[in-house]
């Protein structure tokens, strides 16, 4: 690629000098001038990897961009006369001993050896910043390419983060099964149906444009509401709810989703397994200057000899509080004396964000 | 003869629906609702139904549980139709098993067709009878056996698997042993074995299963023969065949 690159830059001058020498009137065969020329990219061409293992080594980015800067300013006055001094040689060589000619035409193209150097040793500097900038600039975009990508990952991320938050908050199965229950309620009561298809959009916009970390007892116990009407209507007579919250404490800050994972976790692990039980207490009190939230279900409760595992929907609650609160939270889930089983969830009071 | 329908689900509009969509169809009679598993188990036994429409998630039992427990008729299996609203498992299992099955939520040309093709398997006899055992293995494989359902003369109640200490072999029965009582189950050793494997549960000789959380203590007696400590005072000895069963679980 670099000798690709330097070959046509290279043919590009010699064709240039070419065209000079020969207006000049000079009858110098093209190919002695052409050689000459290309002899000087030759030397830039092999030093081309010296000079962009030093730019990526001393990059002008970053904090140290003035000492960068300093390094090559002094490696390209010495790569400078250095590749000048090579040139003067390599050319002298090249006449002498290729083309074996002392034709005064020829000797005139080659100039002294002080004007030789001092003027090549400028060209070689300028050729030495044109590749490290070329080098940055490539490096630059390449970086730019670099951080689009990284960012559309991260947007994909985001939105497959939201969707498994849709997805625990509202479960595909709870889902499906208000649908099934429209659809058949639609055949028999259309305005039920009507009903409960716009409570189902009502939680379904609520889950999905909920963006705050926090929010009021009363906004979780609304989404509740919603999703406890559609299972009342699912399950009919066998859920009763009781509801017990005080009304000051409607303002106070609770994590948002809180509630609905319990309310769910007791439907589906208390109420949906056994159909002897049906009553679902939600409780809010103030228990020393703290917010306790209880939600209580009078199913089958955890069989005696197995532990109460925390599953997906719990263990989320917990590291949100976790992060929200620090240890200053806690969430617990006992069973009751013979049945049942009670989730309870204490955090700090907070009357404002 | 009329084609007699039993409904299972636990949703009474889910019911009140399938009711909906039998009646736009000829020759249908439907003998009886459950609304949970172990009323669908006991309707089946006692109504003999040649179709049961049967939801998968219930309270209780769920269905797959119910076609577990359903005592084992030769001549008048039923045709069951699954029906279920999101369990990934249970629809894979249902298209590798070619079983027939609803997506809720369905309307009433899939009820029909699904309907129709249950009509057809009951009219050729023979295919009635298919065994539903792969299917239920399969998803025993994802699924682990929570409880066990044990039948006397009066009622059906439940054992929940974590408090069965061991299971003892005793002619055509398997005999259940918890803390406080003993209950007999129809069912085979390996059969057992196998479903209780992701239990942790371990074959100790032909006749018998420990459950490898309640022992307290392994006595090695002589030539690969021990004796197992149950935690509450019961040892059970194991053969020497199946003493590498033992091993695996002291090394794991």
């Amino acid at each position: 690629m670099i000798l690709c690159a330097w070959t046509i830059v290279g043919l590009l001058f010699a064709v240039r000098h070419i065209v000079v020498v020969k207006a000049q009137g000079s009858h110098v065969s093209w190919a002695i001038v052409g050689a000459l020329e290309l002899v000087y990219w030759c030397i830039w061409a092999a030093c081309t990897p010296i000079v962009i293992g030093l730019a990526k080594r001393f990059p002008l980015t970053g904090a140290k961009v003035v000492p960068h800067v300093a390094i090559h300013i002094i490696t390209s006055l010495i790569m400078g006369p250095l590749a000048a001094v090579t040139e003067h040689f390599l050319s002298h060589g090249l006449v002498q001993t290729v083309f074996r000619t002392t034709d005064p035409a020829v000797l005139h193209l080659l100039p002294p050896f002080a004007l030789s150097v001092l003027s090549m040793s400028f060209t070689g500097m300028l050729t030495y910043w044109l590749i490290v900038g070329l080098y940055q600039s490539i490096h630059f975009y390449q970086a730019a390419l670099e951080r689009q990508t990284i960012a559309a990952q991260l947007e994909t991320q985001l939105s497959h983060a939201e969707l498994e938050n849709l997805k625990s908050q509202l479960h595909p199965h709870f889902l499906f099964n208000s649908l099934h229950t429209i659809g058949i309620l639609m055949q028999e009561d259309v305005d039920a149906a009507s009903h409960l298809l716009v409570c189902l959009g009502d939680l379904l916009r609520m889950a999905l444009e909920r963006r705050e970390n926090e929010i009021t007892l009363q906004s979780e116990l609304d989404f509740v509401s919603k999703y406890l009407e559609i299972e009342l209507t699912r399950f009919h007579d066998r859920l009763k709810v009781h509801m017990d919250v005080p009304l000051d404490l409607l303002g106070v800050y609770v994590p948002s989703l809180a509630l609905q994972p319990l309310v769910e976790n007791a439907i589906k692990h208390g109420i949906s397994v056994d159909s002897a039980s049906g009553r679902l207490d939600i409780i809010a009190k103030l228990r020393n200057g703290r917010v306790w939230l209880c939600v209580r279900d009078d199913g089958p409760g955890p069989a005696p000899a197995s532990r109460l595992r925390f599953g997906v929907g719990l263990t989320n609650i917990q590291s949100r509080l976790k992060q929200l609160y620090g240890d200053d939270a806690s969430l617990e889930l006992t069973g009751g004396n013979d049945r049942g089983c009670e989730a309870i969830i204490i955090i700090p009071l907070r009357s404002s964000h | 003869m009329k084609t007699r329908v039993l409904i299972v689900d636990d949703e009474p509009i889910a019911r009140r629906g399938i009711r909906r969509y039998l009646a736009e169809h000829d020759g249908i009679e439907v003998v009886g609702e459950a609304a949970n598993g172990i009323s669908a188990v006991e309707q089946i036994n006692e109504l003999l139904p040649d179709i049961v429409f049967l939801d998968v998630q219930m309270p209780d039992l769920d269905g797959f549980g119910v076609i577990e427990n359903v005592e084992p008729s030769s001549d008048h299996a039923p045709v069951y139709i699954f029906a279920t609203a999101h369990d990934a498992h249970a629809i894979r299992a249902f298209e590798v098993h070619a079983v027939d099955y609803l997506l809720k939520p369905y309307d009433k040309e899939r009820f029909a067709k699904a309907l129709v093709h249950a009509r057809e398997v009951l009219e050729q006899r023979g295919k009635t009878n298919r065994d539903l055992e792969p299917l239920l293995r399969s998803l025993r494989s994802v699924r682990p056996l929570e409880r066990f359902v044990v039948k006397d003369k009066k009622r059906i109640f439940f054992v929940p698997v974590p408090n069965v200490l061991w299971i003892e072999a005793t002619g055509n029965y398997a005999c259940i042993h918890t803390a406080s009582d003993r209950h007999l189950l129809r069912e085979t050793m390996a059969h057992l074995e196998e479903k209780l494997a992701p239990h942790h549960f371990i074959r100790v000789r032909k006749s018998a299963i420990v459950n490898g959380a309640c022992i307290s203590e392994i006595r090695p007696m002589f030539d690969g023969v021990y004796d197992i400590v149950l935690a509450e005072g019961t040892i059970v000895t194991s053969s020497r065949r199946y003493a590498h069963k033992l091993r695996t679980l002291l090394e794991s």
